[in-house]
């Protein structure tokens, strides 16, 4: 085995993921230092590429972002560079702090990590453009996103890292949590 | 695929008394103890002067079957620049020369050569000729980071 190359992955592979929320710190000021991996069990494939973390897997940075699951699965491309997948399987729960300090509950059965790069040529010069994702997906339920001021169900729900933006292709269903006093209102989107 | 040099250091730790012998040998020739074993890998050539794997061992006594018992075990990898890249590093294990194959009850940690990442778990069981590893008790990793966690956007 590789050492070198099973390092370099479960670095990638932890930075790319969700880690923990403290509702306590202020997101703004937060600066993750480290992220720690627990889980049950390990198995590393040289052969396929894949790192699998089993039982009870938890990831955390202690700052922005909590993530559990049954299975953590990294997988590797040939030479060793970014992984192309990490997928979370299983009693997803993922607690994440965004910019203005307020925790995102979600849950979801399956929560899959994507990179990967294209060529934009209908520029001038061609571009190489860096596609990361995270999505959701609920199979049996809906995936939840729960936080102060909303909930949310869709199916699936996907999150474009380098935008910075939500996508819900499928069916979702938003009710705003209004102030004391106010009645709550619930709107549908149906695509 | 090409074993990797963990895999090719580690047999050279629990090989070097046999390091003349085939490995149908290896199993009618009793091993003697041995004490702060140490050994190093070089690179293929132009770079056969670096140093790509250094491994040492405190002890190396032979157990019934052609399994070895390994204390105190450090396999370290480097770069061609010489730079060291990872270390793994367990008290104990057993290895079974005819299966490639190391085992123990005990502790397995390894982590990078800048000390960025570490993993520690209990009980593992490594079969070379696949190229596996499985950690089978209380695996935790820890990664340093400079900021590049992703973070959720406003809902």
């Amino acid at each position: 085995m590789n050492l070198l190359k099973l390092l370099l992955v479960l670095s990638l592979a932890a930075s790319s993921s969700a880690a923990l929320a403290d509702t306590n710190a202020p997101a703004k000021k937060a600066v993750a230092q480290s992220i720690e991996i627990d889980s049950d069990s390990f198995y590393y494939d040289g052969n396929s590429n894949q790192v699998v973390y089993l039982g009870n897997v938890s990831v955390t940075d202690f700052v922005r972002a909590w993530l559990r699951c049954q299975q953590l699965t990294v997988y590797l491309p040939a030479g060793g560079s970014e992984p192309t997948n990490i997928v979370a399987e299983t009693n997803v729960v993922v607690d994440a702090l965004d910019d203005q300090g307020q925790t995102n509950h979600i849950t979801a059965d399956k929560a899959t990590y994507s990179f990967s790069l294209t060529t934009n040529s209908s520029s001038a010069a061609p571009m190489v453009v860096t596609n990361r994702l995270i999505t959701f997906n609920g199979y049996n339920r809906d995936v939840d996103v729960e936080n102060p001021h909303l909930s949310m169900t869709a199916e699936p729900l996907i999150y474009d890292i380098s935008k910075r933006s939500l996508h819900t292709p499928g069916r979702v269903k938003t009710t705003f949590h209004m102030s004391a006093g106010s009645t709550n209102s619930t709107l549908n989107f149906l695509k | 695929m090409r074993p990797s040099a963990t895999k090719f250091a580690f047999m050279a730790l629990a090989l070097m008394p046999l390091l003349c012998a085939d490995r149908a040998r290896a199993q009618d020739v009793p091993m003697k103890a041995g004490t702060n074993l140490s050994s190093v890998v070089f690179y293929d050539p132009p770079n056969e002067s670096q140093v790509r794997v250094r491994l040492s061992g405190a002890q190396m006594s032979s157990l019934p079957g052609a399994i070895y018992d390994v204390k105190q075990l450090k396999i370290e990898e480097f770069a061609i620049s010489g730079k060291l890249q990872a270390v793994a590093e367990a008290p104990q294990c057993t290895y079974a020369v005819q299966d490639e194959i190391a085992t123990s009850p005990g502790s397995l940690l390894f982590h990078s050569g800048d000390g960025r990442m570490s993993t520690k778990g209990e009980g593992f069981y490594w079969q070379q000729s696949d190229s596996t590893l499985y950690i089978s008790n209380k695996v935790h990793t820890v990664i340093l980071l400079g900021t590049n966690s992703w973070r959720m956007p406003n809902l």
